[in-house]
């Protein structure tokens, strides 16, 4: 067994034992890793770490009951921070188990996100379990995909996306697993008024899928699991790193990092530049 | 009637096929694979595994007309004029659809359905590799099962096919082909057959009735995030809501595992908990469906486990029960 996990155990029986917390979530089956939660300080040991713990757990914390100690990779910590920074989750209520991540890997391949990534060791925690291993330079250009697809003509830029819409068969997947999807109604399933059609085809599905990149800019910290667990392999990543960058461009501000800078889009100057805001 | 067929021969049957019938079949790349609408016989892959998504499209669409609001006629007339053939379905999905027959086809007749269906011809493909999350066996079925076909087709591994008609249609349309298959490729099917049993990674005997505490359910839904991929990719789960969209009366897949499903005008919901749902599907699958029909309402196609966001296993829910 890795140290790595060794000290995962460790934290999680102590802060059960001593009754910190109600649950700890973090990730069992060496094989294929998955969401666990755990309540007694002997389960600890079914706690396991590696390359395939995929799952964003974040998602989580609106869901259990009492105070949560999460086990969280760099880009999971920057969903809790989302969470805190919006009111979803006290701070006090939650006990980051930060993990230094290398990258996660399907197949032998590292993810996507994990080639850009730039928080290899979790900004913020309670606990930080260490691997010098883990902390690697970011690999690619982060944005070379969207850069490439905003190259395209708007037509074949549209055909692009009505093509890889037309396969959606609206699981909402992408939504239910996203942390900061937390809606407790979303806008796509309101029917008074109805904003968008529920029935599956290209279009519809493309209005669905803009709208919550819409509603995820300047939150939305590219934990990829949207994308992940798309069963019909839609880029959905693209779209949000597209308004990522812009974010970023427009207003110098990365979702998740810090818990006390106020989110750009969440804001309001009387000074603002733009006619339309004043 | 069995026959055999080179890969160029059963090319030659697939556009043979082209002309009498609207020919659906696996197409795609390995992450994107799925049953569609085929023009051409090389759009064809029959070499992967399980398709991500089921077939069940070809018959019960994700989403579908039901009649237009303001011509007030029925959709249904639409219906394409050629029968439909799937062609390389697994025989976990031609099971599926005897079970949908019974829910669309029963004693008031789901048109929408039947129209597509009748008339309508299953070509199979058998599992000589099944993946690490099919069941088959498990719930009445196998790598090999013939149900609810019309043609087994069996790849032999030496770049030829065994075509094997079950029925006189299915006969009369390999009856043209190839030729009289040998005896050492009728062996070679029967061994297939048997060593694809002997790979098949997950095997128990689902309980007669399911019996266990809210607790369980409670423990086991935890990881559950309340999407509808299990239901979406699953080849018999049938259930839809109905929409008015487009100046349509438009039907499109629902599924238990959705808050919603259950909502009701008043704000009543009589599945809020995660725990009710989850139990819901399960109990529909493996105990009410057999109370009605007869039997499990799940051919062990595994694509619910392959596919679901937080590895929830319908096996270990099942198997858990009762305990």
């Amino acid at each position: 067994m890795s140290a790595i996990v060794d000290e995962l155990r460790k934290v999680a029986a102590g802060l059960l034992k001593s009754g910190a917390v109600k649950v700890v979530i973090g990730y069992e089956n060496e094989a294929a890793p998955r969401p666990v939660f755990l309540e007694n300080a002997e389960d600890a040991e079914k706690l396991v770490w590696n390359d395939r713990c995929f799952h964003n757990l974040a998602r989580y914390l609106n869901t259990t009951e009492g105070k949560a100690a999460i086990v969280a990779k760099g880009c999971d910590v920057r969903a809790v921070a989302g969470l805190i920074r919006e009111g979803q989750v006290k701070r006090e209520d939650v006990v980051i188990i930060g993990v230094d991540c290398a990258a996660q890997t399907e197949s032998g391949e590292k993810l996507g996100k994990c080639l850009v990534c730039d928080c290899h060791r979790p900004e913020i925690y309670d606990h930080l379990v260490e691997d010098e291993n883990a902390l690697v330079e970011p690999q690619t250009d982060p944005y070379g995909d969207v850069s490439e697809i905003e190259a395209k003509p708007v037509e074949e830029r549209l055909g692009y996306w009505l093509g890889l819409m037309e396969r959606c068969i609206r699981c909402y997947a992408c939504r239910q697993v996203c942390p900061l999807c937390y809606c407790k109604e979303c806008v796509a399933e309101q029917s008074l008024p109805k904003w968008l059609p529920r029935s599956p085809d290209g279009k519809g599905n493309l209005f669905f899928h803009v709208m919550r990149a819409h509603h995820l800019a300047g939150r939305c910290v590219d934990c990829g699991e949207c994308e992940r667990v798309c069963p019909v392999d839609i880029p959905i990543r693209t779209i949000n790193r597209k308004l990522i960058r812009d974010i970023s461009e427009l207003y110098g501000y990365k979702a998740g990092v810090e818990l006390d800078v106020v989110p750009p889009l969440t804001t309001f100057k009387p000074d603002d530049p733009e006619d339309a805001f004043r | 009637m069995d026959r055999k067929l080179t890969k160029k021969e059963l090319l030659k049957l697939v556009e043979g096929l082209l002309s009498d019938f609207e020919v659906w079949a696996p197409a795609g790349n390995e992450k994107v694979y799925s049953f569609s609408r085929i023009e051409k016989p090389e759009e064809i892959s029959l070499g992967y595994r399980n398709t991500v998504t089921s077939p069940k499209n070809v018959f019960f669409p994700s989403g579908e007309t039901v009649y237009r609001l303001m011509e007030g006629r029925p959709a249904t007339g639409e219906a394409s004029e050629k029968p439909k053939l799937i062609l390389g379905i697994r025989p976990c999905d031609a099971r599926a659809f005897l079970m949908l027959d019974k829910v669309f086809g029963g004693d008031i007749e789901d048109t929408l359905y039947t129209s597509k269906r009748n008339k309508s011809l299953l070509v199979g493909i058998a599992c000589n590799e099944p993946s690490s999350t099919c069941f088959c066996t498990s719930v009445g079925g196998g790598p090999f099962s013939t149900d609810g076909l019309d043609v087994l087709m069996v790849d032999l591994g030496d770049g030829s096919y065994l075509l094997r008609g079950l029925n006189g249609r299915g006969n009369e349309i390999i009856s043209k082909c190839g030729s009289e298959a040998d005896k050492a490729s009728l062996d070679k099917a029967e061994s297939l057959d048997r060593a694809a049993k002997e790979k098949m990674e997950i095997s128990f005997k689902p309980p007669d009735s399911l019996e266990s505490s809210e607790e369980y359910w409670k423990k086991k839904a935890m990881a559950c995030m309340d999407c509808g991929i299990c239901a979406f990719v699953c080849p018999t789960c049938h259930c839809f809501d109905l929409v008015d969209e487009g100046g349509c009366k438009k039907r499109i897949w629902d599924t238990c595992t959705f808050p919603l499903f259950t909502i009701m005008t008043s704000g009543e919901n009589p599945r809020e908990e995660r725990r009710d749902r989850i139990r819901n599907r399960v109990y529909h699958k493996f105990s009410w469906f057999r109370q009605v029909h007869g039997e499990i309402a799940c051919v062990g196609c595994g694509r619910c486990i392959a596919s679901c966001p937080a590895g929830i296993d319908i096996t270990e829910l099942v198997n858990g029960n009762n305990k």
